[in-house]
């Protein structure tokens, strides 16, 4: 596909119809050096979307949060084993599913941070999900039967993000 | 992600660029540990090239502030945030305890 630049620098998409819904699945390895490569995956397949770019930014972010909770939290450190990105778009809306094979890890049941306690009592944890919250619409957590998984569910962790609804419309040249 | 550092008279200058993620974000702590180690607490970060910061980053931040403010006249401070990056000080509630300027040299003027 050709792209040309416009002087944001962002890619143009050709005047093309895409076809809704889009869906892209991804494996990577539950180690942090892979969160550039998730990041970039999730980028790269939203250009095509009708999602700008600091909705892009924040649901990047959100994945990045919920990759790295997988790797401290179900898995416990860094590892091996991996985490399962499915990603559904369509016209307004984008789901993702990060699914690992952990121990479950519900990161909804964390307690929101106090963000206006003075520095001193500034507390550091809680912080991943709570941009998770205000990055997304929805965030949900469940088990899901797994056969194929030694204890036989896996865990998975779906984020849900709505195009907000265009301010100006655009007018026809 | 790149750091660089530069010694002033009364400061010390980092300037951090690229993505500041869970993977990155230990080399920078690394980096203003050692400044701060040395008893160095009067830090500006240049963040003008951040192009992406997660949680994993604004934590090594807030632990570095909590640690210069221990000290007199200590302090962490940000110059030429970006908008986006901006935006998650303000959701994690950062944006009071940390002095920002939108010029690096201001910044380094603090002190």
């Amino acid at each position: 596909m050709s792209l040309t630049q416009n002087k944001d620098n962002r890619p143009q998409v050709p005047a093309k119809k895409q076809e809704f819904p889009l869906t892209f699945t991804q494996r990577f390895e539950a180690q942090f050096k892979n969160l550039a490569q998730v990041r970039a995956f999730i980028v790269q397949h939203m250009q095509d979307t009708r999602f700008d770019e600091d909705e892009i930014y924040a649901i990047t972010m959100a994945v990045d949060e919920g990759f790295t909770n997988i790797i401290e939290h179900a898995y416990g450190g860094e590892c091996e084993q991996e985490i399962e990105c499915v990603c559904s778009v369509d016209e307004s809306e984008f789901k993702v599913f990060l699914i690992d094979q952990g121990i479950p890890f519900d990161p909804t049941t964390i307690q929101e941070p106090d963000i206006s306690s003075p520095i001193e009592e500034r507390q550091i944890g809680g912080l991943g999900i709570h941009f998770i919250r205000q990055n997304m619409d929805e965030v949900h957590f469940s088990q899901i039967l797994n056969p194929d998984n030694g204890h036989g569910t896996s865990n998975q962790l779906v984020m849900v993000k709505r195009k907000s609804v265009e301010k100006k419309p655009k007018l026809h040249s | 992600m790149d750091i660089t550092r530069k010694e002033y008279k009364s400061s010390d200058l980092v300037k951090v660029s690229g993505r500041l993620d869970s993977y990155s974000a230990p080399r920078l702590a690394e980096i203003l540990e050692d400044l701060t180690d040395k008893g160095r607490y009067k830090i500006v970060l240049d963040m003008s090239e951040v192009e992406f910061m997660s949680s994993a980053g604004l934590r090594i931040l807030i632990s570095t502030q909590k640690t210069c403010k221990k000290h007199r006249d200590g302090e962490l401070v940000l110059s030429a945030v970006p908008d986006r990056i901006m935006k998650a000080f303000d959701l994690a509630g950062f944006t009071p305890l940390f002095t920002m300027y939108g010029d690096t040299m201001d910044a380094i003027g603090h002190f």
